[in-house]
């Protein structure tokens, strides 16, 4: 396996999870970032013909949640956020001690910022490389 | 050939209609002589990319045994000999101590040569400040560059189209993953320019990757996600 990759995907437990077979026996400690890949097609310079590389497909970031001898829980943390909500409420006052000024309204503007929702890995698969960042 | 200045700087053409822009900036900023100038003026846009991509070391040594080296060589030798026959008479007697000052000089130049030749071996020419798409993976939206130094992870990049000898900037994309030897560059938002993305290896030459977003397609593009949001 090439320096680059530090481990590989052993287990998908689900869309937002996986365990790598790398541990506290190499150092992986929780928190610790990695970027998930997998490997595609060879890219071939076109003006040279030299093959450079296999194309690495990111199937998304990940954080150690829970670390083992061998092994390590991987969770993405990348998070989709949902548009924000914009309330806009107007009250208008009557009578009281306001008469010569008329019916005030009041315009309230309330920003609900969009939920996050994590994002899961794209087509993540047991083979996959995960490289530390 | 010819040449115009416009919003990158200096561009040179050639007859078959081939441009290729060369940044002003790197011109003066950096010690060129008029012959290296000319030089690059001369080059076509691909032999400009092998001039960077190839070491100076493998310049250096093509250069000397290449076919104008070895002319240059024989010239040098003739005139020489021309003027030696001429001002010196070759069947005098040469006192050993003029010899040796000869030989003496003659070794310090050599050395001082070679000295200039090991460093110019060691030197390195800057990256080009952009790059030709090798490759478009579709179903990603993902052009495929060559390694470059000035593509750094998750800069925002701009894609001009090369058309009429004009750049026009088509999409607005980001630089997604950095592999050992491939960028890998995401497309971020279509400008409309273009009617489909190009996958050919000729439409993609007439494509330019630059590190570099006028600050209005950034307002376009920020202003599309607002409203894309909403």
């Amino acid at each position: 396996m090439s320096d680059r990759y530090f481990a590989k995907v052993v287990l998908v437990q689900d869309k937002y999870t996986v365990v790598i077979n790398a541990g506290s026996e190499k150092d992986v400690r929780i928190g610790k970032k990695f970027l998930i890949v997998g490997l595609g097609e060879v890219i071939i310079d076109p003006d040279t013909n030299e093959e450079l590389e296999r194309l690495e497909i990111v199937r998304g970031n990940a954080q150690v949640t829970h670390v083992q001898g061998k092994i390590a829980t991987l969770r993405s943390t990348e998070y989709d956020r949902k548009a924000d909500e914009r309330e806009i409420k107007k009250v208008t006052a009557h009578g009281g001690l306001v008469v010569w000024g008329g019916p005030q309204d009041t315009v309230t503007e309330i920003t609900k910022p969009g939920e996050q929702i994590i994002r899961e890995f794209r087509g993540v698969q047991i083979g996959d490389f995960a490289i530390a960042i | 050939m010819e040449y115009a200045i416009g919003n990158f700087g200096l561009q040179c053409g050639f007859a078959d209609g081939n441009f290729e822009p060369v940044r002003c900036s790197r011109i003066l900023d950096s010690p060129i002589s008029i012959g290296h100038f000319c030089r690059l003026l001369l080059v076509r846009p691909q032999q400009q990319h092998e001039e960077h991509t190839q070491p100076m070391k493998d310049r250096i040594i093509n250069g000397i045994f290449s076919l104008s080296g070895a002319s240059l060589a024989i010239g040098t030798a003739g005139f020489l000999s021309a003027i030696v026959t001429m001002f010196v008479d070759v069947a005098d007697k040469v006192p050993i101590r003029l010899l040796l000052f000869s030989i003496l000089i003659f070794t310090c130049l050599i050395v001082v040569l070679l000295k200039v030749i090991y460093d110019l071996s060691s030197e390195r020419r800057p990256v080009p400040p952009f790059e030709h798409p090798i490759k478009f993976i579709p179903d990603e939206k993902l052009f495929i560059i060559r390694r470059n130094e000035n593509f750094l992870n998750n800069i925002i990049v701009g894609c001009y189209s090369h058309q009429d000898d004009v750049d026009r900037l088509a999409y607005v994309a980001v630089v997604h993953l950095v592999q050992d030897k491939v960028i890998q560059i995401k497309i971020y938002s279509d400008l409309g320019l273009l009617g489909s993305v190009p996958c050919t290896t000729s439409e993609l030459q007439a494509l330019i990757i630059r590190p570099v977003v006028p600050v209005t397609a950034l307002q376009q593009y920020t202003n599309q996600e607002n409203s894309n949001e909403r």
